[in-house]
């Protein structure tokens, strides 16, 4: 390059320009002492170039000239003026940096919109599972005194199994008030004995189904939802009184003025009115527990007296939640419940050869950390949480790895500029500046950008993750704190590197074109980035593959039975009473669309949520071995396609069969130890006599979602028309929708005031994975981000390389080689790149997702194919990416590529 | 080479003697200080103009500027009287010292340098 006296002069005087001390009138001194010196050294024969090198390293450095003249002007002391003076000047510089960012920004638009786009993505990402995170870890907080409210949960423990529930006895809670001081208040909530709750606002309305809670008067003393309408302390005063939620008054009344209105109101075979007394906002997503009707529990213990009394220690179905007096802690409450558990059910527990204990939970740990029996509704897991904060992160450090390299490459293009500064004397620490200035800006339109695209992706994301986020959350000062926050660490992270990076290139290296970004170093931290990028995506990639099969697996597995084609239609209590089962069956079965009918308790694939063990003594126990109970009738076994394994079915025309005829499934024979189960007598707890004998084994079939191994049930023959819940409908393949149309006339007539609905069991098995199929779809979305964000990188990668090496692919051009020989050379470095992080990556993945998979009873093993596929994945995209570039140096004309430079 | 400390002292009687014999300017100051010294004294720029700038504060100097063929404009300093009383005072200290170190190294030291 040309030596230009007049333009390095310029550059010169530039630098110091914006020097907080020295004025104009100085500079021009300077440069005249400059241009003297110079001109001096040529006269005895000192090249130009190095004549200016020497007079301005005399002037000294920016720092030196500041620290001089500044002694002089500024004396020891520092005046208020200067300061002033520092702050113009500082915010100067700053304007001044961030011009030049701009301008070198716009010079480079292709580059640094990759740059910019990789980052906001990652960013984004990060946003929404920050929200996310948020989200999931703030259930229950908005009640005001959530940080002092427990609840109690209850471990039962018999014949060597332990099981937990969240529901515990009535009478806990008035115990708990009566004894112990530290218990400021108790509040009991029910979900309303899980009978169906129906009701219509007048008689000539159809019913409809509402979910139903019953609680203590206290209700909203404890639990922080505002009521829009009557007041807090008599809503749930007296029995008979409901609570409306907002939308289910606009539901059922079109509007919200409807204190004191009538509700009509049916519970099991009970028919009652009932008033409203409130109306509240809807239960917000992030509450444990949710219902549209609240009635105080005076109202079922007048219904149903007996289990529901506050002095009952025998039956489960109340969710105790204790809210502690200030200073006390919850290890407190606990210890003494022991001698409570020993002092209330002590005879109990005797009699029943069964241990209580209880528990204190915290309120707010509920929906991650408490995964009990019966709890309200499924909870999240914290595993889950964690495990997607975990990705997230990784994810923005692909898109910080990207940012970083790019910006690295970006600048080798610039190093001329950089080493022209460096020889006028630019201070490395401007330089260091400077280049943080550029990455404060490029950052901040990444910041910018990812908030847009957060926002933007919020309802799909909504949907994603079954969660509520609003869009104003992310404006909330603490998230704006923390997004500041993480802008700076990022900036400085992004930028430091290129910036420290750069400033330390030596001045001749680059005025000589010795092209910088050679050097072997360095080409090993970008080689290294990009492995870790691929190391993560195929991780994800696979990963999510892995997630996908092992749902399938568990929705097609073999549950024992055969689920498809099963349909389940309720038996409304009306029908319970006016029709029989063998009537409603032989008017099913009259359809040669309808291959069997049976009635059941309980469907596979329900959820329950009172307790529904009890306890029997099986022959050759002495103690008593709590158990699932099922009542089933003599049809269940063929239409649900169960077998016989050992002994008979249910026989309907036997009558000892009605009282003293049992069924076990495989899994009780083993639990029982007994190898002839036939003929083997189970024995009433209470008075140990025999109830009955078993008559017939039937094979292990799923009731519950795969998660779970199969749990030991007893069946009965259905004996009460209350027994009776549900009828299961086996369809013949053919015209289902027929067979579908056919049911609902005949519900219609069986039940005339009711809606008609139904279920296919495969459908609600298909509910139970809800969860993980949440994390499937999370997962998904996560693999796609980082494989999209790693190709960005690569684009840009690929796209300095080419340029690195347009001269030698014009030689090779030159020399024969083929376009196809070209594209392969400039491809073949990055595809080792993806196989070195494939070779990471599998392994890694093997492990992680091994351990998921040991939370399943039933599960996949891992095969080599889904890490095949992964990496397959991974090296089509990026090859595909590269590609672009490859070709295009592959075809440029070797003319003007030999020209470059 | 000189120490540090004894160019920081020889500076402002430098300065004021030189330019007692007419004005003159920043490079051409450094020059003669080279040319006296044959070298072994060496200022920096970024030293010398501070100085120059600090004397004129002081009112010791006086700055004048002066157009020049090519490039930016120069800038001339010369004494002030008050320069020239402070060039008296300088004097007078520098030999009082210089007179008691020869007391000690004996007059004929002074004819003979290292």
């Amino acid at each position: 390059m040309q030596f230009n006296l007049e333009t390095a002069l310029a550059a010169w005087r530039r630098t110091l320009t914006y020097n907080r001390v020295i004025n104009g009138d100085d500079l021009d001194e300077l440069e005249r002492h400059v241009r003297d010196q110079v001109e001096a050294l040529s006269r005895i024969g000192v090249p130009k170039d190095e004549a200016f090198h020497r007079a301005v390293r005399e002037v000294g450095s920016y720092d030196d000239v500041e620290r001089e003249y500044g002694k002089v002007y500024w004396g020891k002391v520092r005046h208020g003026h200067q300061l002033k003076a520092e702050i113009v000047w500082r915010v100067s510089m700053l304007k001044n940096h961030l011009k030049i960012a701009w301008r070198s920004m716009l010079r480079q638009k292709g580059y640094t919109f990759i740059n910019v786009a990789g980052l906001a993505l990652g960013i984004a990402c990060t946003l929404l599972m920050l929200l996310y995170v948020r989200f999931e870890l703030g259930y229950d907080r908005f009640h005001e005194k959530a940080d002092r409210t427990y609840r109690v949960w209850m471990e039962q423990t018999g014949e060597g199994t332990t099981s937990q529930h969240a529901v515990s006895p009535p009478a806990l809670a008035p115990a708990l008030r009566r004894d112990f001081p530290e218990v400021q208040q108790t509040v009991r909530l029910g979900s309303g004995g899980g009978g169906e709750h129906l009701i219509r606002p007048s008689p000539d309305a159809p019913y409809e189904q509402i979910t139903v809670a019953y609680a203590d008067p206290n209700f909203f003393d404890v639990f922080d939802f505002p009521l829009l309408a009557g007041s807090s302390e008599t809503a749930l005063a007296e029995p008979y009184s409901v609570v409306l939620t907002e939308s289910a008054a606009q539901r059922y009344f079109g509007k919200l003025d409807v204190i004191g209105r009538a509700l009509e109101v049916r519970l099991r075979d009970n028919v009652r009115d009932v008033t409203v007394t409130g109306i509240i906002e809807d239960i917000p997503a992030q509450s444990h527990f949710s219902f549209e009707m609240l009635g105080p529990i005076a109202t079922i213990q007048r219904e149903f007296p007996g289990p529901t009394n506050d002095d009952s220690w025998r039956y489960f179905w109340a969710y105790t939640y204790v809210v502690l007096a200030d200073g006390f802690e919850a290890v407190d409450l606990e210890g003494r419940l022991p001698a409570l558990a020993e002092h209330y059910m002590g005879d109990q527990m005797a009699q029943r050869g069964i241990r209580f204990a209880y528990h204190v939970q915290p309120l707010t740990d509920i929906h991650l950390h408490s995964h009990l029996e019966s709890e309200w509704q499924p909870n999240g897991q914290m595993a889950y949480v964690l495990t997607f904060s975990i990705v997230a992160l990784l994810v923005l450090l692909v898109a910080i790895i990207n940012f970083v390299n790019l910006a690295t490459a970006r600048s080798a293009k610039r190093a001329r500029e950089v080493g022209i500064r460096k020889v006028v004397g630019a201070a490395r620490t401007q330089l260091v500046r400077r280049f943080l200035a550029e990455s404060m800006l490029l950052t901040g339109i990444a910041f910018v950008m990812a908030i847009a695209i957060a926002l933007l992706a919020l309802p799909l994301f909504n949907r994603l993750t079954d969660a509520e986020l609003a869009p104003r959350i992310l404006l909330e000062p603490g998230m704006l704190m923390i997004i500041v926050t993480c802008f700076m660490v990022v900036s400085m992270l992004a930028g430091s590197y290129p910036a420290l990076f750069l400033s330390g290139f030596r001045p001749i290296d680059v005025l000589k074109s010795r092209i910088i970004g050679r050097s072997p170093r360095e080409a090993w931290v970008r080689r290294g980035l990009v492995v870790t990028q691929f190391v993560i995506s195929i991780g994800l990639i696979s990963g999510t593959c892995g997630i996908y099969i092992q749902l399938r697996f568990m929705k097609t597995a073999d549950y024992g039975f055969d689920k498809e084609l099963i349909v389940a239609l309720p038996n409304y209590s009306s029908m319970q009473q006016a029709l029989s089962s063998e009537t409603v069956k032989e008017q099913l079965l009259s359809h040669p669309g309808i291959e069997r009918v049976s009635a059941i308790q309980r469907l596979p694939g329900d959820e329950n949520r009172i307790l529904t063990n009890a306890a029997v003594i099986p022959e050759g126990f002495t103690n008593n071995i709590p158990i699932m109970w099922h009542f089933i009738d003599p049809d269940y076994v063929p239409t649900l396609g169960l077998e016989l394994t050992a002994g008979r079915n249910f026989d309907p025309d036997l009558a000892t069969d009605v009282d003293d005829a049992f069924l076990i499934n495989e899994a009780a024979a083993r639990r029982f130890g007994w190898d002839q189960p036939v003929g083997k007598k189970l024995l009433n707890p209470v008075d140990r006599e025999a109830m009955g004998a078993v008559v017939g084994v039937i094979n292990d079939f799923h009731v519950q979602s795969l998660h779970d191994a199969v749990a030991p049930i007893v069946f009965l023959p259905v004996s009460r028309p209350g027994h009776v819940r549900h009828y299961a409908v086996r369809l013949a393949s053919g015209d289902v929708q027929e067979t579908l149309r056919f049911l609902e006339t005949k519900w219609k007539q069986f039940a005339p005031d009711r809606a008609f609905t139904y279920t296919f069991l495969d459908d609600s098995f298909d509910a139970l994975y809800r969860l993980d199929e949440r994390m499937g779809r999370l997962s998904s979305g996560l693999a796609v981000m980082a494989i999209l964000i790693a190709c960005l990188g690569l684009f840009g990668m690929a796209a300095f390389t080419a340029e690195q090496r347009t001269k030698e692919m014009g030689v090779r051009k030159v020399l024969g080689a083929s376009v196809y020989s070209i594209v392969l050379l400039l491809s073949k470095n990055f595809a080792a790149l993806v196989l070195v992080g494939f070779i990471i990556a599998a392994p890694l993945t093997y492990v992680i997702m091994n351990r998921w998979l040991a939370d399943f009873a039933h599960r996949i093993s891992l095969g080599p194919g889904i890490f095949l596929l992964a990496g397959a994945v991974a090296l089509a995209v990026a090859m595909g990416t590269v590609s672009y570039h490859a070709l295009k140096a592959a075809l440029a004309d070797p003319v003007s590529s030999l020209r470059y430079e | 080479m000189i120490s540090k400390a004894l160019v920081a002292a020889s500076l402002k009687p430098f300065i004021l003697s030189i330019l007692a014999d007419g004005e003159s300017y920043g490079y051409e100051i450094i020059q003669r200080v080279q040319d006296l010294t044959d070298g072994r004294l060496q200022w920096t720029t970024g030293t010398l103009y501070p100085l120059l700038h600090s004397l004129e504060t002081k009112g010791l100097l006086e700055g004048m500027w002066r157009e020049a063929e090519i490039g930016p404009r120069r800038k001339y300093y010369r004494l002030t009287s008050k320069g020239y009383g402070a060039l008296a005072t300088e004097k007078q200290q520098w030999l009082s010292v210089h007179e008691a170190l020869l007391k000690l190294w004996g007059p004929d030291q002074a004819l003979s340098s290292a």
